[in-house]
């Protein structure tokens, strides 16, 4: 009898559970083919990392935000693959004889998600919240204002002439993305209440650590040059793309073997072989930016230089990516990756991966340094960053220096790094920016604290000059002066490995894929 | 029967006070910053702020815990910033997947478990019983991340029958919502299986050398009926505990396979709300899973009654 009344209860269960399964609504998509060859239409599945926190792009400088929001929103100016300003919502821009004005004339006739005209009210609105988000924008931009000069022409007044100014206008993170006046109005701090843009791509759903669901914008209107970079011809070739949140990489890794997944972001190093010898998938590990060593400047043993310069007399680079970066790294002194042509430099390279033991404890020596522990703080959510960091404080600690491994998750290694009390060495990777002086070290609130006059009055006339040229012969004096200053130590270029099935074609990379353009073979 | 439930209920209170407090002053003596997590590291000052201000984290921390407890109280878990939506919504919207799997990998715990350990306690000392608790033993013993990444390993990527990753609602279908759980099912639940299984053997075991039990077998009752009827019933006390237990141990599996198998569930949920700092919705969801652990340990007491008489005299 009572055993019967188990039974009753498992079948109640078991309905509770169906019910709840019901309340989880989600849509089916069928995957629409075409003619066979290169088709269009269908739905291209990519796996990524992890979820941005939001994809306003105004809001956040993470990287993620701008991967997802590029394909939604676009901004006036954008990047071509070598990291170069190129127009996109503007048809080109002037600058002014004194170099304070520039006049952008928009592309008429471009019309966002909601079906309205893009005109130069909405830029203006745009671009004034973006001066006030931006971290960038208040260096390279301050004291900038927008407005519009007719429907379709926007001025930016600027207080000094910088050759930067264009560079942030097209920065990649916490761009400058154009989004419908009232959006822009009705936004809150924590964001835009909708995702409206320009974009080859429109927002349709954003299921919450599960994927966001972007789909073809009918009515887009292209630019009328060659696709190259994030600039010039884009085009939804996928009727649907789903952005699918797969923080596990061997989720990532069996999900694309499985054909789960068309496209997969951002593998461990040690992936690589495995990827590479799949006849079925397509590898690419362009180069994303450079793997650095911070020392916390703001008070404490690395606040003096030769503590740094000894350090750098030890640093085998070779070694420590090798460890952290497997077969994949590119050793270079350049803050600019190679990519970066407007910005590649070879100054100062002679001070980069020269162990020299000797010299080494001679700068101990002479900075005084007598056994006190350094703490590394590092985290294991990224293997690379673990695995670098455990690379250094062996090397460290054979050269007689006393170092301690401090790991945590990731969010508290970055509220750390930002508490000058709590940390000495820190090793990370960062993203290219569209000039190395936007890097994070050359600002004084980044973690890594304040640099010293020279290099403050270096940049001061850099941010000063009107010319490319001018600017790159500072540029180079600024890395070999930092190359002895070390406001960092460069380790070498890594990159992020994205594989994707044979079937998938066109598919470029610029930190993270670029999927317009993009096609899937059935 | 009535007071022994209602001063059960009662006593929840308490407990789940001091888990409140508890989990609060966890989370805001963690370093990491909601803000600086949503605006990333280069964020202005005057940015993390606001954005601070806006997320109530400015004010200080008796009073974010009174208004905290106060939303509780009035029905209201908070609001995730990152997410858009309320907390309970939150944890709605991400039940329905730990649910199914917790429950169906307890399904399948007890389907196979208590059979199994029944077998093998009527064969004791068998080829067959040394199998099945060799076999148990490994099932206690393999994480079950490890097995998740077997069981995608041959099933998903090998022969392809079934999907490595993802999750699918019932209201598309059995079949499909079924395609994408059974690995991880099999991942979650073949340790319930195995504890089961080793727990039913060793109950039936004791019961089995009663002297009630020889008397039955004495007088001639089947084999069959000693065993179903007489035994397992007594049995089934302990085995009880177990499954009450580990449904329990359940919903915590889940976190890691959730993750591996990338299912959308509430142990997912809290893993991506701990990476970003979503203060409000892991509070929500270690208050919930508290209340739904005792919970269970309230309905297997009293089902202790359902089962053995004795259990409810003892509390008249």
């Amino acid at each position: 009898m009572k055993v019967r009344k188990i039974g009753i209860m498992m079948v109640v269960l078991s309905l509770m559970f169906a019910l709840f399964g019901c309340t989880q609504e989600s849509k089916k998509t069928s995957k629409t083919t075409d003619d066979g060859g290169k088709t269009l239409g269908g739905e291209l599945q990519v796996a990524i990392n992890t979820q941005p926190p939001t994809i306003d792009p105004h809001m956040s400088s993470v990287s993620m935000t701008s991967t997802v929001a590029r394909h939604i929103i676009e901004p006036l100016v954008t990047i071509n693959s070598k990291y170069e300003p190129v127009p996109m919502l503007a048809k080109s821009w002037e600058i002014s004889q004194d170099g304070k004005t520039y006049t952008f004339p928009l592309r008429e006739g471009v019309k966002f998600h909601n079906g309205k005209e893009l005109v130069a009210e909405d830029v203006v609105a745009s671009m004034r919240r973006w001066l006030e988000k931006s971290t960038l924008a208040q260096t390279a931009l301050a004291g900038a204002t927008f407005e519009a000069k007719d429907k379709f022409t926007v001025l930016m007044q600027v207080e000094k002439p910088s050759v930067f100014a264009i560079y942030a206008l097209a920065g990649m993170y916490q761009f400058a993305g154009i989004m419908p006046k009232e959006v822009v109005e009705a936004a809150t701090e924590i964001g835009v209440e909708e995702y409206i843009g320009t974009g080859p791509f429109k927002f349709v759903e954003w299921k919450q650590d599960q994927y966001i669901h972007l789909a073809k914008y009918e009515d887009y209107n292209p630019v009328d040059s060659p696709a190259d970079g994030l600039g010039g011809r884009k085009e939804a070739l996928v009727d649907n793309l789903y952005l699918q949140f797969v923080v596990d990489s061997s989720t990532r890794l069996a999900g694309l073997l499985s054909e789960e997944y068309d496209i997969g972001y951002a593998y461990e190093y040690d992936m690589l072989e495995q990827l590479e010898n799949n006849p079925n998938l397509n590898v690419e590990n362009p180069y994303f930016g450079p793997l650095a060593l911070l020392f916390n400047k703001n008070q404490g043993l690395f606040s003096d230089v030769k503590m740094r310069q000894a350090v750098n007399a030890i640093l085998d680079n070779d070694k420590i990516a090798k460890a952290s970066l497997g077969k994949k790294y590119r050793l270079d002194s350049s803050y600019a990756t190679q990519e970066l042509s407007n910005w590649y430099s070879e100054a100062g390279a002679e001070s980069y991966n020269k162990p020299d033991l000797e010299k080494a404890k001679r700068l101990l020596k002479e900075a005084g340094y007598n056994g006190e522990t350094i703490r590394l703080i590092t985290s294991r959510d990224y293997s690379y960053i673990y695995d670098s960091a455990t690379a250094i404080k062996e090397q460290l600690s054979k050269a007689g220096m006393k170092v301690e491994l401090e790991v945590y998750d990731f969010a508290t290694v970055i509220a750390k790094s930002f508490e000058p009390t709590k940390w000495e060495l820190f090793s990370v990777g960062f993203a290219a920016r569209t000039t190395p002086l936007e890097q994070e070290w050359f600002n004084s609130k980044y973690a890594t604290g304040p640099l010293d006059q020279k290099s403050e009055d270096l940049i001061k006339q850099l941010r000063g000059s009107t010319s490319q040229e001018d600017a790159k012969k500072l540029w180079d004096e600024l890395q070999a002066y930092s190359w002895e200053f070390l406001p960092i130590i460069k380790i070498a270029d890594y990159s992020r490995i994205t594989a994707s099935s044979k079937k998938v074609e066109g598919l470029k990379l610029l930190d993270g894929p670029i999927l317009w353009n993009t096609t899937i073979a059935k | 029967m009535k007071i022994y439930v209602l001063k059960r209920v009662l006593s929840l209170v308490p407990i789940l006070f001091i888990v409140s407090i508890m989990i609060f002053m966890i989370i805001h003596v963690t370093p990491g910053d909601p803000a600086t997590v949503m605006l990333g590291d280069t964020a202005t000052t005057e940015q993390v702020e606001a954005l601070r201000n806006e997320l109530g984290l400015n004010i200080p921390i008796y009073q974010q815990y009174i208004n905290w407890i106060t939303g509780i109280l009035h029905g209201d878990l908070g609001y995730s910033f990152f997410m858009r939506q309320s907390v309970t919504m939150a944890i709605i919207s991400h039940l329905g997947p730990t649910v199914s799997l917790a429950i169906m990998a307890q399904i399948m715990a007890i389907i196979i478990g208590i059979p199994v350990g029944i077998i093998a306690a009527n064969r004791k000392g068998s080829l067959t019983d040394q199998s099945i608790m060799g076999l148990s033993l490994l099932g206690i013993s393999i994480p079950s991340f490890l097995l998740a990444l077997l069981l995608i390993l041959l099933f998903g990527v090998k022969l392809q029958w079934l999907p490595v990753a993802g999750y699918k609602a019932l209201s598309e279908g059995m079949w499909v919502h079924l395609k994408y759980l059974i690995l991880p099912i099999i991942a979650l639940g073949s340790m319930q299986v195995a504890l089961i299984a080793r727990m039913t053997r060793n109950s039936m075991l004791e019961v089995l050398n009663m002297d009630y039990i020889k008397t039955a077998r004495s007088k001639g009752i089947k084999e069959r009926n000693i065993v179903y009827k007489h035994a397992l019933r007594n049995a089934f006390l302990p085995i009880l505990t177990i499954v009450g237990q580990s449904f329990a141990v359940l919903v915590a599996g889940a976190a890691v396979v959730e993750t591996v198998f990338n299912i959308p569930g509430i142990g997912q949920l809290i893993i991506n709300s701990i990476e970003r700092r979503d203060f409000a919705v892991i509070q929500g969801i270690v208050l919930f899973v508290a209340l739904v652990y005792v919970l269970i340990n309230l309905v297997v007491d009293l089902l202790y009654g359902v089962i053995d008489p004795r259990v409810r005299l003892n509390h008249k």
